[in-house]
């Protein structure tokens, strides 16, 4: 039996998914006669993960309403998709908004509860966080903000626990705890209750190898965003500018696995070696074609990645 | 001599599909005002959205989408540096902006406040949206007035049709007054969601002295009014007439129902691209010059599956189904 379990991050489909399902292919493709009509509903995108191998999804933040609204419950949404194949929705993403200021952690406590009884109610384990709000307009942190927000999420961690969750920090380049803030924030970390989901692009991008990261740090990181990116180690002018996540002129930062310059083989060798097992994550954001980045990357992972270790 | 301008809500953000990513940089808003004005669209229209606490609105908020002034400094450097950049590549005038209420609504729920901030939060972007009107010498300030009815329902204690209504209509008479200042004028906008649907716009138009109306005509039809009918009963009242298309019929009492627009039960397409409806526009047209109309009218195809084609359709039904059938007088 395979010591790795594949999930898939769903933001690359888009900001939302407008429709559970649809009750009349034909209401869309007729006068249209594109492809748009196969990316509008949940029936449909689920099938194309669990037909490519993925059994786990990971739904973002901003879906949480939208999947109360539309399902009820967030419970009715992971029955659906275990209708449809999915064994287990493997986690959420948050991003822990006024951790880095003492005097709002109560209300960002308040607002952040939410997603802990979503990820609960939809039977997930775990919820990657970004640590605090982006770099532009808020960054540099000084030291007491970083551990201010070490703090926070040290009792964010500890509320998690009581359902039996994980937070799992995610760093990402234009965040606030950048290159400078990382490893003295992690310091501040209490390991019992907050983990560390290692992006490889994103830390790669910061200015980190993540190979080299993960062999260091390998109790510490519970799961993974796995992807790929051609701008390893990004200068300062390019990371913390406004809205540097979507880069001006289109440019893509993330691309399927083994596209870009993180050493997968490398990290592969290092999951042999700790003998990682259990679900380990996907998340390819920023792809034009979210269909064929997924089957781009299980095809690496089949032929590449799995005769190293699975 | 009648003007047609394109709303930039033709672009669909909360949605999935194909590339859905390049639409969160500066460089596709860039590339499609050019594309908006090679389609011959002179004017523009853009909806307005100042919060963050929804996470959609946060998302949308802080890449190339010119959704509010913060926006508009952080990707285009200033108002007037959108606006000249505008103007270079071949829009003369965005035409106004859009609120809408159910975005309050929804930061509330986002930020986990009550209504009883409702309020004060729509009058802070209706204020915020009147300055940033000013900053890029624009004219109108459309208001879509209440949020969803499936949202008020589960939000709001109390009659709706009483205090609420009545507050709705105070704080858009604080919103006339203001915008009035500024040279402003206020155009109410109707959906078929809104508390303020049929009847209750007209009625509501009647009560707040000095605002226009902005009729959207697929939201006309889809309330179950006759869209030339209610153009003509209040001809003498409009601004920023958005011609919108739609096929769709509310069966299953949809419009009393949170995301209103995005129907699971029953049909589901609600709006059809601007000519492949089944609204009167020709008819609406025909009422509008009839009566010299020489305000802006603002097309859209919302939520089309292909927004560069349906730019080109628009153009193609307004030059040769509005335009060429009205006599050739623009």
């Amino acid at each position: 039996m395979s010591n790795l379990k594949y999930s898939y991050q769903t933001n690359m489909w888009g900001l939302m998914v407008q429709y559970p399902k649809l009750n009349n292919w034909n209401e869309w493709y007729q006068k249209d006669f594109s492809n748009a009509v196969y990316y509008l509903d949940w029936d449909q995108i689920l099938k194309y993960h669990v037909g490519a191998g993925f059994k786990g999804i990971e739904l973002m933040f901003h879906m949480e309403p939208y999947i109360d609204q539309f399902f009820g419950h967030a419970k009715n949404f992971s029955d659906f998709a275990k209708e449809r194949g999915i064994e287990e929705v493997t986690g959420t993403f948050a991003i822990a908004f006024n951790s880095q200021d003492k005097s709002m952690h109560e209300s960002a406590l308040k607002s952040l509860q939410g997603i802990i009884d979503f990820t609960a109610n939809l039977g997930g384990k775990r919820i990657n966080i970004m640590p605090a709000g982006g770099y532009y307009g808020l960054g540099p942190l000084s030291k007491d903000q970083v551990t201010a927000a070490a703090s926070f999420m040290n009792e964010f961690g500890k509320r998690c626990s009581e359902k039996d969750i994980i937070p799992c920090v995610h760093t990402e380049f234009w965040g606030s705890i950048n290159k400078n803030e990382l490893y003295s924030y992690i310091e501040q970390l209490d390991q019992r209750y907050v983990g560390f989901c290692l992006d490889t692009a994103q830390v790669l991008i910061m200015g980190y190898d993540p190979v080299k990261f993960y062999d260091d740090y390998h109790e510490f990181v519970k799961y993974f965003h796995l992807k790929d990116t051609t701008f390893a180690y990004a200068p300062d002018e390019l990371r913390l500018k406004a809205g540097a996540e979507f880069q001006d002129g289109g440019d893509r930062w993330f691309w399927e696995l083994g596209s870009g310059q993180v050493d997968f083989v490398g990290l592969w060798k290092l999951l042999k070696k700790h003998r990682y097992k259990g679900w380990i994550g996907l998340e390819t954001d920023g792809t034009p074609d979210p269909m064929a980045t997924m089957l781009l990357s299980k095809y690496y992972i089949n032929h590449v990645l799995s005769p190293i270790y699975e | 001599m009648m003007k047609f301008g394109c709303s930039l809500e033709l672009i669909n953000m909360r949605t999935s599909g194909p590339n859905f990513i390049i639409k969160q940089s500066k460089l596709y808003w860039v590339e499609m005002f050019k594309l908006v004005a090679a389609a011959g669209f002179k004017g523009i229209e853009l909806p307005y959205n100042p919060f963050s606490s929804d996470p959609m609105a946060f998302e949308i908020g802080r890449c190339g989408v010119p959704i509010s002034a913060f926006a508009v400094n952080a990707k285009y450097g200033s108002p007037k540096e959108f606006m000249a950049f505008l103007n270079e590549v071949g829009i003369e005038e965005v035409t106004g902006v859009h609120i809408n209420a159910n975005d309050v609504m929804l930061e509330i729920i986002a930020s986990g406040q009550d209504m009883s901030v409702y309020f004060n939060l729509f009058e802070k972007m209706g204020m915020e949206a009147i300055d940033f009107l000013c900053s890029l010498g624009s004219k109108v300030l459309v208001v879509s007035p209440t949020p969803e009815i499936g949202w008020l329902e589960r939000m709001v204690n109390g009659d709706l049709n009483g205090e609420f209504a009545a507050k709705t209509t105070e704080l858009l008479k604080k919103l006339v007054a203001a915008a009035k200042e500024k040279g402003i004028s206020t155009a109410i906008k109707n959906e078929y969601w809104s508390l303020m649907r049929g009847k209750a716009a007209a009625d509501l138009l009647n009560q707040v002295e000095g605002a226009l109306f902005s009729p959207d005509l697929a939201h006309i039809q889809i309330t179950g009014d006759d869209p030339v009918m209610v153009i003509n009963a209040h001809k003498h009242q409009l601004a920023n007439v958005r011609f919108s298309d739609t096929d769709f019929t509310d069966e299953v009492g949809n419009y009393k129902k949170i995301n209103a627009e995005i129907p699971v039960q029953g049909n589901q397409k609600v709006f059809s691209d601007l000519g492949e409806g089944s609204v009167d526009l020709l008819g609406v047209a025909k009422v509008l010059k009839d009566n010299g109309y020489d305000g802006w009218i603002i097309c859209e195809s919302k939520k089309t599956l292909n927004i560069h084609r349906a730019l080109l359709k628009m153009r193609w039904f307004i030059d040769h189904e509005i335009v060429n059938k009205l006599g050739g007088d623009k």
